[in-house]
C-alpha cells in the first residue's frame, strides 16, 4: 500500500503494509526517532503525535489511516540548536527525567497550547491525564506548561537576538494572569 | 509480539456500498474504524493473519 501524507509540513509517502503502526513508520521509514514506545496498548501517552491537531497515541494508528492527513511529531517543536519555547520552558522547570514520556507531554501540551489553553493548573493537569510520567516528575512538567501558556505560542520561534536582548530581566506585572 | 503486518488483508472501501459489498465477500473481516480496542489487540499479536475493514475513510 502506498500513502501520503504531511509530516511536520512537507509531504512524505510511505511504500508498505497499511497496518503497520504509525509509530513505527515514523521512527523507522521516516527516520523520525523522536517518538517513543512506551507501553505501545494507548495507556502512557509517550507515542504521542498530532494527526490533524488532535494528540493522539501512534501506536493504535495502522498508517493506513493517516492517508492525506497531517502528522506533527515532536521534531516540529525546534530543533537541538534552536529549541521552541515549550522544549525551553521544559528544561528551565527541570520537567525531564528519564526522558520517556517527554515527547509525548510536549505534543500533549503543545495541541493544549495551540487551543489556547491557559497556564491554569488543573486544566493542564487534565490535559496531560493521559500521559504518564513513571519517574513522577508531575509537578515540573505542570509547570513547565503552566511557564510556556504564560509566553505565548509553541510553535513561536525563539526571538531574533536584537529582540531578545530587549527582553525585560523581570517578570512583567500581571503575567500570571 | 504485534501482528505481522505484512501479512494482515487491510481494505479501505470508498463508499458505504463499497464497504458493504467487501463485508459480504470477506465475512470474516474485522471492521475498525478509531481502532482504539483493536488496535491493542492487533499489538498484543491477538488478531494476526485477520483481515481488516477500515471504515475511517467513510468519515464525512
Amino acid at each position: 500500500m502506498r500513502i501520503r501524507f504531511k509530516v511536520n509540513g512537507k509531504p512524505r509517502s510511505y511504500s508498505g503494509p497499511g497496518m503497520k503502526r504509525l509509530l513505527d513508520v515514523l521512527r523507522e521509514d521516516l527516520s523520525l526517532p523522536g517518538t517513543k514506545e512506551g507501553c505501545g496498548e494507548g495507556e502512557c501517552g509517550a507515542c504521542t503525535v498530532l494527526l490533524d491537531g488532535d494528540a493522539v497515541a501512534s501506536c493504535l494508528v495502522p498508517v493506513a489511516q493517516v492517508a492525506g492527513r497531517r502528522v506533527a511529531t515532536v521534531e516540529s517543536l525546534g530543533r537541538p540548536d534552536r529549541l521552541g519555547p515549550l522544549q525551553e520552558a521544559f528544561l528551565a522547570e527541570g520537567a525531564a527525567q528519564c526522558g520517556i514520556c517527554t515527547p509525548g507531554m510536549l505534543m500533549t501540551a503543545s495541541a493544549y497550547l495551540r487551543r489556547g489553553g491557559r497556564a491554569d493548573d488543573g486544566a493542564i493537569r487534565r490535559e496531560l491525564a493521559g500521559n504518564l510520567c513513571r519517574c513522577t516528575g508531575y509537578q515540573h512538567i505542570v509547570r513547565a506548561v503552566q511557564r510556556a501558556a504564560r509566553r505565548g505560542s509553541p510553535t513561536a520561534r525563539r526571538r531574533p537576538a536584537k529582540q531578545k536582548a530587549r527582553r525585560a530581566p523581570v517578570r512583567r506585572a500581571g503575567s500570571r494572569a | 509480539m504485534r501482528g505481522d503486518a505484512e501479512a494482515a488483508n487491510l481494505l479501505r472501501p470508498r463508499t458505504p456500498a463499497e464497504a458493504v459489498r467487501l463485508f459480504e465477500e470477506h465475512k470474516d473481516a474485522l471492521p475498525i474504524a478509531g481502532g482504539t480496542d483493536l488496535m491493542v489487540a492487533w499489538n498484543a499479536g491477538a488478531l494476526a493473519g485477520r483481515t481488516f475493514l477500515d471504515l475511517s475513510p467513510l468519515r464525512a
